[in-house]
């Protein structure tokens, strides 16, 4: 039987470190297929290794002003509960670059890491995408509108018709030798990142 | 099967966790159903996964190790000078 049909656990207010709003100015993005993944042995929501295919990056898109947004929804369906994820984004810059990276993310499938404010978790660190992946279904940019300063505003959604089975898995990796932190996790990371 | 045991049988040691040996496939290999010919042939056809077994997979003893050295940093007492 499924470990998930049980509840075995309360939670109280979390008062020492109460939950905070938003997720910090980052993004780290790769293409679907050139990272595989490791789970923990017990619980397929903590992803344990990031591992590149070949000598591939992950891309870092940075922001400012707490401008970066994630959301993710519980789907009831007939089979069971399905997530859908949306990253909202921005870019602030406007060139050729980046419109080759917009039609990239258009065409082919991504999966994202984000960070959330809230860091005294376990999930501080979330990924999006785990199984279908993500692609980019609105990448607007109006000359005039004053908020993004005529930059691009994207959001990354799953594709259509393909939902995640489960939320937005923990990224948790232990350095050499040691447990897992939320530092440790992080530097993993910024290793793979495009320099 | 605890680690040690397999240690001794096994020539081709998964780190803890399920993996996913091809991007998109799903994550079931681990230690519990590898055996060394499916190891050697998933490394040849995807040389990545390299990275995911616990040792050095050309010579299998020395990165264990190397994982346990402890760095040794001289003290205050070594550092000090003997006054004349």
């Amino acid at each position: 039987m499924s470990i998930y049909n049980k509840i075995n656990a309360g939670f109280s207010l979390g008062t020492a470190s109460p939950v905070t709003a938003g997720i910090e100015d980052v993004i780290y993005i790769f293409n679907q297929d050139d990272f595989t993944l490791t789970f923990d042995t017990t619980n397929p929501l903590i992803v344990t290794g990031i591992t590149a295919v070949g000598t591939a990056n992950i891309y870092k898109f940075e922001g400012t002003n707490n401008s970066f947004n994630t959301s993710s929804k519980l789907a009831k369906t007939s089979v069971g509960p399905r997530y859908t994820e949306e990253i909202d984004f921005n870019v602030a810059g406007f060139s050729v670059d980046i419109k080759t990276q917009l039609m990239a993310m258009g065409y082919g499938r991504t999966r994202a890491i984000v960070i959330n404010n809230y860091n005294s978790s376990d999930s501080a660190i979330e990924l999006f995408g785990a199984v279908n992946g993500l692609i980019l279904t609105d990448a607007e940019r109006s000359t005039a509108d004053e908020t993004v300063d005529g930059g691009y505003k994207l959001k990354l959604t799953n594709p259509d018709k393909l939902r995640e089975p489960y939320p937005p898995r923990a990224v948790s990796i232990a350095p050499t030798s040691g447990t897992a932190t939320y530092a440790s996790t992080l530097a993993a990371i910024e290793a793979l990142v495009a320099s | 099967m605890n680690y040690e045991l397999k240690k001794m049988t096994k020539k081709y040691i998964l780190k803890p966790g399920k993996h996913q040996f091809a991007p998109g496939s799903h994550a079931v290999h681990d230690n519990d159903n590898l055996t060394d010919e499916d190891a050697e042939w998933y490394i040849e056809k995807y040389p990545h996964i390299a990275g995911l077994f616990v040792e050095k997979l050309d010579n299998c003893k020395v990165e264990v190790a190397e994982r346990f050295e402890i760095e040794i940093k001289p003290t205050e007492i070594d550092q000090q000078q003997p006054e004349n």
